[in-house]
């Protein structure tokens, strides 16, 4: 292989893919990128076995072939240069002379043939979704995976279809058993794949995802095959690895459909948001709650850290139901209520041991979860 | 207390007495825990393997630990230790300090204290104790050793520098085998050879532990004695029979103790945030793998079954000639504690329920009534 590419467009590929590298991998073939030439094109691959990313760029082919390379040196050289073109050319036993007129590199590299590439399963059937769409149901959902190592597994975001009034819904869910989010957004062309049970997907494999969803281009088609989740964006192509993982029965926590009226707390995200921030201040591992105290249009905030003192603040809200105290961790209502587009959100609290439900007039199909803390 | 589980057993059974007494465990690979003073002339101490000790005593009385009843008289020891401050620190089953400043206006001199103490433990169990009285808490426990059995010794405040110029270095408490060597190597063998060397010196050859070397050698020792110490961890392990590699087994220790940490811990009022489990292995070397959990548990299922992940991601090469489970990062269980969203999170009420049940089944009919099953 020996060709000629742009600095920038280099720079470009090759820092988009830094985060699908392991970093420190027992298999070392996992931190280096396939580079491989196509027609004009030169395309660039990372995989960390879970994660497949492959895009293609312009660049000048002199003599087709590919290499791998470590990712992170390729970026380093891309990124220290300071003239426009980098010219890479492959060796004999696996040496790559990579040069930009001012150093010469002779970097030594690993055999193509080790690179295991994830490609795309023949034969998915794909649908076009929109960017903007997958964005918002990530956002206000991923915040609520967990990544401990023990319990369940809950390291993902749960997706499923679903009918609701015989029209097609694509959902995403996420739980780390004390908080939920979920989102159902319409989505016709959902019934197209087939997803049976629902799947899971690895919270690393919904940041590349949303990673490419929010990058400018083409519009984002997403399929399903074999365990894999496929995503396409113009040239641009992910294969996630979905997690072979059980997500609990979270449709018995949903709450039924009759709302008492009188139960629902009307409020100001952007008032309850700040004052949740404010209760943070002082709160340690040891003591996480905030204790509030639902009062006939005012809501009554305090939070207790005997090491460190307290904190206590009144906000408005509308609410003509019983007084009610409720203990809460601010951190659960800081990650729920930040992604959200609403200016007035409503809380609806059955009673002290059970959740709390967010939703907001402008966060069409979203709801939260969140369990108190016992007070 | 002096030779405190030998002296127990003669308690028990008079005829024992002027007899070799060695209690510990008595299976091939037990260890002794306590020998009474007619043992130690063979050359029987505590730590020996039990087939080491049975041969250089073949005629000694061999005796099973009885654990409970020795808690059971430690406890009276420690109420009548009570009644004289409430600055007692007990440190093992069998060993405490007292802080006596300022009774002596109430009690007498230090001496007449010490022979009060000597004189109720005598009377109301029977057993005699080594009493040690020194300015500074460790030279406390130093001079306890001095005299034993039945000794009273101390050391008054014009006397310190002198006893600690002669003092051996192992002699402190928290200098081992690998410590000695270290000063060894500086040519120190006593106390007094510490003086030798600056704050600087010590600092940056033993780290932390070389200050407080530092403070001793001064005869100084802030440390106070601490009424209640603050439980860090609780852990339950034990040596296995025969070493092995079969995960059945290995999985079915890790129930047991599991179990066991997690009533112990139920029963203090704590749950922790940190699972280890650890295994030594035939080559006597150790494995520790630890695992964060999102909330504190004192559940007894997801304890093991959190050990048992450990166990599955942790492959051994090694057979395995001890097991443990441990929890730490412990809290007192407050009210405040977050809720679960479904019943099969850490908090699960079943679970609770299970755990309750056979809580109350133990504290009615013993420990050995209900223990759980193995899938």
């Amino acid at each position: 292989m020996e060709i000629k590419i742009n600095r920038e467009t280099l720079l470009k590929g090759i820092s988009r893919v830094q985060g699908i590298l392991e970093k420190r991998s027992h298999m070392p073939i996992l931190s280096t990128v396939l580079l491989t030439t196509k027609d004009d094109e030169l395309e660039i691959s990372a995989t960390d076995l879970e994660i497949g990313f492959q895009n293609s760029y312009p660049a000048e082919i002199i003599k087709p072939g590919s290499i791998t390379i470590s990712g992170k040196k390729l970026l380093d050289i891309t990124r220290e240069t300071d003239s426009e073109k980098i010219y890479i050319s492959e060796k004999d036993n696996n040496w790559t002379y990579i040069s930009d007129h001012n150093a010469h590199y002779n970097l030594s590299c690993l055999p193509v043939d080790e690179f295991p590439v994830l490609t795309e399963p023949e034969g998915t059937i794909m649908i076009e979704i929109d960017s903007k769409i997958i964005t918002e149901m990530i956002n206000k959902t991923i915040y609520s995976i967990t990544m401990e190592e023990a319990g369940f597994k809950l390291s993902g975001v749960f997706m499923e279809k679903i009918k609701k009034n015989e029209e097609d819904f694509l959902r995403m869910v996420a739980t780390d058993g004390h908080r939920l989010s979920m989102v159902d957004k319409k989505t016709p062309d959902i019934q197209k794949i087939e997803i049976k049970d629902g799947v899971m997907i690895s919270k690393k494999g919904m940041i590349e995802l949303n990673k490419l969803a929010l990058e400018d281009g083409p519009p984002l088609q997403i399929g399903l095959k074999q365990n894999n989740l496929v995503v396409k964006k113009g040239k641009a192509l992910i294969v996630i690895r979905l997690l072979d993982t059980k997500f609990p029965d979270y449709k018995n926590v949903l709450p039924k459909e009759k709302e008492d009226k009188e139960s629902i707390i009307t409020i100001n995200r952007r008032h309850l948001l700040d004052a949740m921030r404010r209760m943070m201040i002082i709160r340690t591992d040891q003591y996480q709650g905030v204790k509030m105290n639902i009062e006939v249009n005012y809501l009554e905030m305090v939070s207790v850290n005997p090491d460190l003192g307290n904190v206590e603040e009144k906000i408005e809200i509308k609410y003509e139901g019983q007084p009610i105290e409720m203990g809460f961790n601010p951190k659960y209502f800081i990650d729920a209520l930040q992604p959200m587009d609403s200016d007035v959100i409503y809380l609806n609290i059955k009673d002290q041991t059970s959740p709390c439900l967010i939703t907001g007039e402008q966060d069409d199909g979203f709801l939260g979860l969140i369990m108190p803390i016992r007070i | 207390m002096d030779a405190f589980f030998a002296a127990i057993e003669i308690l028990d059974k008079p005829s024992l007495k002027g007899k070799p007494v060695i209690v510990g465990g008595l299976s091939g690979r037990g260890v002794v825990s306590t020998t009474n003073y007619e043992a130690r002339r063979f050359g029987v101490f505590s730590a020996m393997p039990m087939f080491k000790a049975k041969e250089k005593c073949p005629q000694g009385i061999f005796l099973p630990v009885k654990m409970a009843r020795y808690k059971g008289v430690s406890k009276k020891i420690m109420d009548i230790l009570k009644d004289f401050t409430p600055l007692v620190e007990q440190v093992s089953i069998d060993e405490a300090y007292l802080d006596i400043t300022g009774i002596e206006v109430l009690l007498g001199s230090p001496e007449e204290i010490a022979r009060h103490i000597k004189a109720r433990i005598g009377k109301e169990t029977g057993l005699t104790c080594s009493i040690g009285i020194a300015p500074i808490k460790f030279l406390a426990k130093v001079a306890s050793d001095m005299h034993k059995p039945d000794g009273l010794t101390i050391i008054s405040t014009t006397e310190v520098d002198t006893f600690l110029s002669k003092l051996p270095i192992d002699k402190i408490p928290g200098v081992g085998k690998r410590t000695v060597k270290g000063l060894r190597h500086y040519g120190i063998e006593t106390v007094g050879d510490l003086k030798r060397f600056s704050k600087e010196q010590l600092l940056k050859e033993f780290g932390n532990f070389g200050l407080r070397l530092y403070e001793i050698a001064k005869g100084e020792d802030k440390s106070p004695v601490v009424p209640c110490r603050e439980v860090k961890s609780i852990s339950s392990e034990q040596t296995l029979q025969s070493d092995t590699g079969d995960i059945k087994i290995l999985r079915k220790l890790i129930t047991i103790h599991a179990d066991n940490v997690a009533s112990r811990l139920r029963k203090e009022g704590l749950k922790g945030r940190t699972i280890t489990l650890k295994i030594k292995f035939d080559d006597f070397s150790e494995m520790s793998k630890s695992c964060a959990i999102a909330h504190s548990t004192d559940n007894t299922k997801f304890i093991s079954d959190s050990a048992k992940a450990l166990l599955l991601n942790n492959p051994l090469k090694r057979k395995a000639r001890l097991i443990g489970v441990a929890v730490s990062s412990l809290k007192e269980f407050e009210k405040d504690s977050q809720m679960a969203l479904f019943g099969n999170g850490s908090d699960s009420k079943r679970e609770r329920k299970v755990d309750k049940a056979v809580d109350e089944i133990r504290e009615r009919f013993g420990g050995k009534m209900i223990s759980r099953g193995n899938e």
